[in-house]
């Protein structure tokens, strides 16, 4: 920091930079008590059970789509990803059933594989990451439904380690909210402590500036595909053991709602900035408004109206934001240099 | 003539691409080679994809992309219901139809430049705004009934075969070649989508000319509603939702380089008379659509990733006297990750 005191609207800003989560968190109360009012079965205990539970699958999603988005990419497959992974990957847990809980594998690494060609795309062919997901987007939901043939998969033919995976309670609590609120934890630590988060970071605040540090922006965005593909693959499993029948169109428009809480939970849309526990934050939000639109008895269209409107306002937000914030560092750059 | 060679490879190619799926296509079924049948599919697949690639070329070329055309499709035909059922005549809702695509696109536009964004956030959050809209305007049935003046353009046949619907895409896409490759604004667009700091240093007031490209797509969107509304009879707030990965597919397969600022008109109108051409024998092989999408989606991703490929392994013998065929020099390979330019 420099030695002169920065003037109030510059820390004011700074503020909301560092304070977005809690002002996330703010909302999320506000959006209870609104709710609360509105509906007398909001505000329940099995309700709340209800909104985490639904919750903690986006969870996992959102935190995916952020460490992409830090990278200054976007990941639009995630929907297709979960279901070609929770497809083939319960398959092969349906096959061989003596093999055990050791088969969760199989759905992380289908999420893995997917991720690591959505990185071969964006990292070494050095393509929009829009228009590569957007081909692998259909490119992933249409393998899963070669491979599915028109069948699905009933949940009463897997293995029961399935079933008590996801709909198991440890210490009293839900095992699915449990491994949400881990993921995030950890994907936030990882983040902000190790050295693989702190590059992603570099890489999408100046990807100009970061060869210069001796980064390689290939590998790093590689890696930032391959670690959400990897959580995604995760997620199609948990998903798949909570949905009534394991179809290939599972999660149709998943990547719009998870982008949806990225954003809504200040991951900046221009990378490098924003908490991957703000994005957790966000899906919990989205699960709300979801849950609480539902409870209303609200249309299909004013949700996606509400998701749209949420994506929008959050990157004019950014946007103003950080035009704020360059101007009030070049400021300080030329205050440093004067004192 | 070398040199006139070299700036058309691409679409000579294409064309050769189209000639081998025809033949495919013919040694599927021998019921392929019939006029009528040929220019019902090229109808059925093209009429309104191919005017919104048409439109979306021009965002690309100049450096952007607008993934919400189909949720302004779908906008504009529930308000040509709307329109319909209030009995107004098709020469008051035509213009309204494509003054709404103007405003959707002015609206995309002006969020792009206004505030510096990645037009992907702010189209794909205006995307379901737009379906928003639509579902709001048309509540969540169809609608069906339409006169006879509204469902002319998309449905009648001149010399009882040839669509009108592709002969107005075939207008459409003479207007942009001339557009494109003969006006200044054209020829901005291009350099535009090369260079945005070099245009903003000579004085060009880019973001101006951006959001013109959104806004003319726009109103390309709201005939294409039309041309829509007359082919299916039908208008629903969730028409029109798969049409985004063929639109996208088409520029980037036409030659449209996917970070602006090269490409022919003539390489995406080739490119989707190919795209008309494998979905048509795709249908005749009986493969489920499905499997369309995936085949669609990997045309799309090697479009893109191929050429870039090469593009990347021949940057260390790619010397600076040595301007590429479409004779801007520019990086051969632009920087990672590279959106917005630092100002």
């Amino acid at each position: 920091m420099s030695a002169t005191a920065a003037p109030r609207s510059d820390r004011l800003v700074f503020a909301m930079l560092q304070g977005r989560v809690f002002g996330v968190a703010a909302f999320l109360v506000l959006l209870c008590l609104g709710f609360g009012t509105a509906s007398r079965n909001f505000l329940t205990v099995s309700n709340a059970n209800t909104i985490a539970l639904n919750g903690a699958i986006l969870v996992v999603v959102a935190c995916a789509e952020a460490i992409v988005v830090i990278t200054r990419n976007y990941d639009l497959s995630v929907g297709s990803v979960v279901a070609l992974s929770s497809y083939v990957g319960l398959d092969v847990v349906r096959r061989y059933p003596e093999a055990g809980p050791i088969l969760i594998l199989a759905p992380v690494l289908i999420g893995t594989a997917c991720g690591a060609f959505n990185g071969f795309l964006v990292a070494v062919c050095r393509l929009p990451s829009v228009i590569a997901t957007l081909g692998t987007m259909s490119i992933f939901r249409g393998l899963a439904f070669l491979y599915a043939g028109g069948h699905q998969i009933d949940p009463k033919d897997l293995p029961p380690w399935v079933a008590a995976t996801v709909g198991g309670h440890v210490l009293g609590l839900s095992a699915l909210v449990l491994l949400g609120f881990a993921i995030a934890v950890l994907a936030a630590l990882g983040l902000r402590y190790l050295s693989v988060g702190r590059e992603i970071y570099a890489i999408g605040s100046n990807p100009d500036a970061a060869p210069f540090y001796g980064l390689r922006s290939e590998r790093i965005s590689f890696r930032a595909y391959l670690i959400c593909g990897t959580l995604t693959g995760l997620a199609g499993f948990l998903f798949g053991g909570r949905v009534s029948y394991v179809v290939p169109y599972l999660a149709q428009g998943l990547e719009l709602t998870a982008l949806a809480a990225v954003v809504l939970g200040g991951i900046s849309v221009l990378g490098g900035s924003g908490s991957v526990f703000g994005a957790a934050l966000g899906a919990l939000t989205i699960a709300t408004i979801e849950n609480g639109l539902i409870l209303l008895g609200a249309s299909e269209f004013v949700r996606q109206f509400i998701y749209g409107a949420i994506i929008v306002l959050a990157v004019i937000t950014d946007a103003v934001v950080q035009q704020r914030v360059r101007v009030l560092l070049k400021a300080r750059r030329q205050r440093v240099r004067a004192a | 003539m070398k040199r006139m060679f070299r700036g058309w490879t691409w679409e000579a190619t294409l064309a050769v691409l189209i000639l081998l799926c025809a033949a495919w296509a013919t040694s599927l079924s021998p019921f392929y080679l019939d006029p009528d049948q040929i220019l019902y599919s090229l109808q059925q697949a093209l009429a309104v994809a191919g005017l919104l690639a048409g439109g979306l070329m021009m965002i690309v070329i100049a450096g952007e992309i607008d993934i919400s055309l189909p949720a302004t499709l779908a906008m504009g035909t529930i308000v040509f219901a709307r329109m319909a059922e209030a009995g107004l005549p098709l020469w008051l809702a035509l213009p309204t139809v494509i003054l709404l695509g103007v405003c959707a696109g002015l609206v995309n536009g002006l969020l792009v430049v206004g505030f510096g964004l990645p037009s992907l956030a702010v189209t794909l959050g205006t995307m379901s705004a737009y379906r928003a809209l639509a579902l709001w305007f048309g509540g969540q049935e169809g609608h069906a009934d339409f006169p006879a003046s509204y469902i002319w353009l998309g449905s009648a046949t001149l010399f009882g075969a040839l669509p009108l619907s592709l002969l107005l895409l075939a207008a459409i896409f003479a207007l942009l070649a001339l557009v494109l490759h003969g006006t200044v604004f054209g020829r901005l667009l291009y350099m535009i989508g090369a260079n945005p700091v070099a245009m903003r240093f000579s004085g060009i007031r880019v973001g101006a000319v951006k959001v013109a490209a959104f806004a003319a797509a726009g109103g390309i969107t709201g005939l294409a509603a039309l041309v829509y509304v007359g082919q299916f009879e039908s208008a629903r707030a969730d028409n029109a939702g798969e049409i985004l990965l063929f639109v996208v597919a088409a520029v980037t397969l036409g030659g449209i380089d996917v970070f602006g600022g090269r490409g022919h008109v003539a390489g995406v109108f080739l490119a989707l008379l190919l795209l008309g051409t494998i979905k048509n024998g795709m249908g005749l092989a009986n493969l489920p659509g499905p499997v369309q999408t995936l085949i669609l989606g990997a045309l799309l991703v090697g479009s893109v990733a191929i050429p870039q490929l090469a593009r990347l392994r021949l940057r260390p013998r790619r010397g600076a006297a040595n301007p590429d065929a479409a004779g801007v020099p520019r990086p051969a390979v632009p920087p990672h990750g590279a959106r917005e330019e630092k100002t």
